[in-house]
This record gives C-alpha cells, structure tokens and sequence, in this order.
C-alpha cells in the first residue's frame, strides 16, 4: 500500500509501541502533523519550547522506561531541542527525536528556516539521520528506535525534507535492522568474569558502586543478591539512586562531590572496587589520582569507551550489566566482612546524613525531608540542577529505580518541570513532584501552560532561596563571598500559578510545610508551593573541586549545633 | 607524555556524513590528522545496501588518548572496524 512520507513515520511510531509525542509544530511539519490526524492513538502533547519536548521525553523515557519522542520544525526549532538532545546524550537515555526540514531542494542554501541539524547534533546524539529518500524512511525509523533502546541508550535524531513527508512509496516495516557497525557486547566474557569472582571471594573490604546501567538493565535483583550474598556494600551515582534500596542496610549513599561521607571514605579505604553501569564521572570521582588509591577496580559497563576513560581499571568487563551480574552470581559464594562493615556503621555514626538542624529559619533540606514523609516515599520526583538538586538526592529517600529523575550529566537547570510532566504523562497513576530551584524553574516556566493544558497533576516544590545558589556556595567558599550574578529576583510564583489557572501557596514558617504538601497531594491537578528557604544554606557534604573524596568537607554550622532528627529510616535486615 | 605516529585503518560503511563523523572525533580530542586516504569502495553483493569504504588514517599522539579515540571511532554507528596498522608492513 502506498503511503506519504508522514504516514510511514506515524506507521513506524505505533509499531514501535509509540503513545505520547511531545513536540511543536512548524512550517516544516504542517504534514507531519497534518497527518496526526490519521493518528489518534498517537497522542500529542503541544509544549511551550522545544527544549521542553526533549526534556519532557528524557523524563517520560526515565519514567517508564520506554522510548520518548519528540517533535520539532526546522531551524530554530529544531536547534531549541539540542539542549535536551545533549541531556538525553549523557544520561544515557532513548530518545527519538523528529525534525522538520526545509525541502530537499532548498537544503544547502540558507533558506528560511534552514539548518544542519544533524551536523549541529552530530556529537550530542548517539546516531542521526537525514532522510532525502521516502524509500529509506520506513527503515531509518526501525533503526532509529534500536539503537535508541539497546545497548548503550541514547538519543537519535532522524530529519525529515518537507518534500519527503509529503511523497508517496509502498510500505514495508522491516523486522529487522542490519547495521553491520553496531553491534553491542551483552555478553562478559568468561575469563575476566572469572578474575572478578576471585576478586571478590579475595577481597576485605569490598564496595560496589552503582550507576545508571543497573536501572537501565534492570539488574536490581541480581545486583541485591551478589551484595547480601557476598555482603558487600553498595554506594551509588546520583544516576544510580534508587537502583538499590536505599532503606537497605548495606546501602551507603550517594558518593561523590555531594555524596555521603562514609560512602565517599568507604572508596577510599576499600580494597576491591566493582563500578557496575557506571562511567567515573569527575563528579564521582573527584581528584583521580587519589580515587579508591588502595583498590583492585572492576569495572562492568556495556560501552567499551567508557573502560580505562576516566580511572584505571584492573578487570574490565564489557556487557549488558544484568547478564554479566547473572554469570558472576553463578560464581559467587558467601562471604562476611564484619570488620569492614562496622568500619563503615562507625562512619555512618559519625558522619550522619540524616541531621537537620535544628533552628527557627526554614531549611531547604528540612522542607524535602516533608516532601519525603508526607509522600510516604511514593513519588517521582524530578528535579533542576543545582543545591534543590543534591537536597532533593540526599534527603527524599528512594527505595524504587526511576524515582528520581535529575540531571546527572549535563547539569541542565530547566530541566524539572518538562521532565516532571513527561513523566506524570506517562505515569498517570503516580504522584508527580518537581522540586526545582527559583533559578532552575525560570529557565522553563513557560511548560506550566502545558501542564494545565493537558491537567497533568504534576506539584510543584521551589526551594526559593532567593539566588544561584550553587554558584553562590562556590563563590562564598572559594571567591571569598563575591557574589557575581548570583543574586536572582523571581516573580510571585504563587501569582504566576493563578495566572495559569491553577492554585498556588507560599510557605514561609515550618509548622506551614506539612499542611502546604497535604493540601497539594490534595488537590486533583497541578499544585505549586513557593518555600521561601534560608537564603544562605549549603549544601554539605561537599568535596571541594580538585580535592581527594577523602576530603570531604562537613557542615560547618552543624558541629556548632549538633542536633540529632528523630526520623529515622526503616531499616529492612539482609 | 610521549607522542609517536599511528596509521588507523577503518572500514566504514560507505554512506554521506561518515567522514564527517571519524573528523569530530579527532577533533574533539584535539588530534591533528596528518593524511587521511578513502580508498575504493568494496561493493556489497546486496545491491541495495551501501558498500564498504576502507579509510587510512594517520595521526600523531599519545598511545593512550589514541587508544580512547580509536574506541570513540568504533562507537560511531557507521563504522564497522578499526584497525591500528602502524606495526605493519604495508603491501
């Protein structure tokens, strides 16, 4: 049957199980979207921004684990998307993203609305495409969703002429791909999978530190298992929170810039290292020649160039994380390390996370922990980039994989709210929050009207301290307080809720939190609460830039009033 | 650290943009390719599939970040095979 070039891209998103698509319509895409029309299990989602599309599929993607997709016309549409394509890029997440494109004739010649798109986007995406053949279209798209969701995810873009969606060709889908390029390792290889199961029966003082790859395999019970069994501690990347239980008594926390103290000092003191889906990012490893300085390090991840990319690695095991888990299972015996574990338990006493001072002024870490409570630990949560973000990381606890959904890489701020929607949009039946900082939120206020266009029950928490405040931590602690452009003005944000038709409450006492959060869990559709928080907090832990993890500097404030919570977490046995 | 020079030989599919691609990876990592070669393009027998293009590369550089670049070229979709022939005697 012969179909427009539109026709065979709609055909191709609902073979690949396609349901949502955020996107922005154009002079480039008035087919496209004239052919949605044909399409009404296709469902659309108009945002305010292209970057909101991206990112609004980046958190609909993390959220179920599905492909998200993403619509833009040529030229400055298409370029708006690149942020989010890029943040898509380095967190490792399957996005499709569609452009328009001036018609084949005209590429080339600067015409309105022209540009090179794939060439813009050539270092940001895992695989691009320009289609100048309708013949080929059907099997770019099959490719494209491949190599979007295996192996290593990432974003891909395909670019469409306008002429090309509007000429005609019989429709075949392909069943299968043939790119004789790609073709990932899922399998470890058995010698090295060897060496790590010695390695471990071996070890002292063991330490797994989980990434992103855990969650994106699904290798949570096999990665419980080889922890209880050979009872190994487990920290974790920001990407990794919740890919291992965080009420688990052998989770450490978070490691890293912002990371727990006995999480970070538990690398420096162990003796056998596994990074398992993980790439050692700098913020993750902070100085690399003082990194994990008295350990053998395994190093199991699915992208062959991230092996010996930032840290040594003594093992390397190139495969899919779940499969390679498995075949070390198999393995593995039971150990105890009790002298390494009580190491670990008199840090965790020393150097506890949970402490929120106590004091009259509204804390930011004190309104998350609420959020936390009061949410019972059931939510999604997204979030900006900046201090709201590592508060958000440290002080909701997450027990479930793709709870939290940040920007780990990229360290896009804007990132919150689209992501939020894109995951309540595909996650309906969850409680949605998006915890962003008042500069974080500016960035992509506009998506609000999206959000009450489609009655997405997303709640909204600003952690409104008033600046940039990460930037300004850093320019107190290292610029000698010199506040360059930090300081940031915002507009009545419980206002700009009622301009946008939805209800809105500012909080600025403590005994106002509980009740702020019950009344937006309350209310059926989008919620925001402005917490006007201590101008000044920061964040701690914190290793400072270029410094060992060992280094790790605590608060201040809180040696002057050490003031123990009474929240304590649930702690399940092993 | 110590730079030597390397000939990379790369079988890629042989498809518009692709040389494109392997350049912004040397470029990337700031490599200044010294000579590149785009040899003839061995045709597949399915006619209506792309043939493959073998491309000689040679750079200077540390072996190390040579090493990381060459696993960059492999990543990109297009290629099919790197091979680092500098040991080699040429026929």
């Amino acid at each position: 049957m012969k179909m427009t070039g539109a026709q065979i891209l709609c055909e191709g998103l609902v073979k690949e199980g396609v349901e949502v698509i955020f996107g922005l319509p154009g002079g480039a895409v008035i087919p496209l979207y004239d052919t949605l029309l044909q399409y009404p299990q296709l469902r659309h989602i108009l945002v305010r921004h292209e970057q909101g599309a991206a990112h609004a599929a980046d958190g609909y993607a993390r959220a179920t684990g599905k492909v998200g997709i993403c619509f833009a016309t040529s030229g400055p549409g298409a370029t708006n998307l690149v942020t989010g394509i890029a943040n898509a890029f380095l967190d490792s997440v399957p996005v499709v993203a569609v452009t328009g494109q001036v018609a084949s004739h005209f590429i080339g010649k600067d015409a309105f609305q022209e540009t090179d798109i794939t060439g813009i986007t050539l270092p940001v995406t895992k695989h691009n495409y320009l289609v100048l053949d309708v013949n080929s279209l059907a099997g770019v798209v099959k490719q494209a969703f491949h190599l979007a969701r295996t192996g290593r995810p990432g974003p891909v873009l395909i670019d469409i002429p306008r002429d090309v969606f509007l000429e005609q060709t019989e429709f075949n889908y392909p069943d299968t791909v043939d790119l004789p390029g790609y073709k990932p390792t899922l399998q470890g290889h058995p010698t090295q999978i060897k060496k790590v199961a010695r390695a471990i029966s071996e070890a002292k003082r063991p330490l797994l530190i989980a990434g992103r790859g855990v969650t994106i395999s699904g290798a949570y019970a096999e990665l419980k298992w080889l922890a209880e069994t050979a009872q190994i501690p487990v920290v974790t990347t920001l990407l990794g929170v919740g890919c291992f239980p965080e009420s688990h008594i052998l989770n450490y926390g978070m490691v890293g810039m912002h990371g727990t103290v006995y999480a970070n000092m538990a690398i420096d003191h162990a003796d056998l290292v596994m990074a398992v889906g993980m790439r050692f990012d700098d913020r993750v490893t902070s100085k690399i020649s003082a990194f994990a300085p008295h350990a053998h390090i395994v190093h199991i991840d699915i992208d062959p160039a991230e092996i010996g990319k930032n840290v040594r690695v003594d093992v390397p095991i190139v495969g899919d994380v779940r499969m390679v888990l498995q075949e070390i299972n198999k393995l593995v015996t039971t150990h105890r390390h009790v002298g390494w574990l009580e190491e670990l338990e008199t840090w965790r006493k020393e150097h506890p996370m949970l402490g929120i001072r106590d004091t009259d002024g509204l804390l930011p870490q004190y309104v998350i922990r609420q959020i936390y409570e009061t949410t019972r630990g059931e939510a999604i949560i997204a979030t900006g980039v900046g201090q709201h973000q590592m508060w958000a990381a440290q002080h909701y606890y997450y027990d479930k994989p793709n709870a939290l959904l940040s920007s780990g890489g990229l360290g896009t701020m804007g990132f919150g709210l689209p992501a939020a929607m894109g995951a309540k949009i595909g996650c309906p039946d969850k409680p949605v929050w998006c915890i962003d900082g008042d500069g974080s939120f500016q960035m992509t206020i506009q998506e609000l009207a999206t959000i009450v266009q489609e009655q997405a029950a997303v709640k909204i928490a600003i952690i409104n301290n008033g600046y940039l405040g990460m930037v300004r931590q850093w320019q107190e602690l290292f610029y000698k307080q010199r506040y360059v452009a930090t300081p940031i003005s915002c507009p009545d944000f419980v206002k700009i809720a009622e301009s946008y038709c939805f209800p809105g409450l500012r909080v600025q006492h403590k005994e106002e939190v509980v009740p702020a959060i019950e009344q937006a869990m309350a209310h059926p559709g989008p919620f925001l609460i402005d917490f006007k928080v201590d101008p000044e907090e920061n964040v701690y832990p914190m290793v400072p830039p270029g410094a060992a993890l060992a280094e790790i500097l605590e608060d201040p404030k809180k040696k002057v009033k050490p003031i123990s919570d009474s929240t304590s977490l649930p702690v399940s046995n092993i | 650290m110590p730079t030597s020079k390397h000939i990379l030989l790369v079988l890629v599919e042989d498809k518009p943009g692709v040389l494109n691609r392997m350049a912004s990876v040397f470029r990337r990592r700031g490599f200044n390719i010294q000579s590149v070669n785009v040899l003839e393009t061995i045709e597949t027998e399915d006619a209506g599939r792309p043939g493959l293009t073998r491309v000689a590369i040679v750079v200077a550089g540390s072996a190390s970040i040579l090493g990381q670049v060459r696993q960059q070229l492999e990543k990109i979709v297009d290629v099919v095979r790197v091979s680092d022939i500098t040991a080699r005697d040429i026929e």
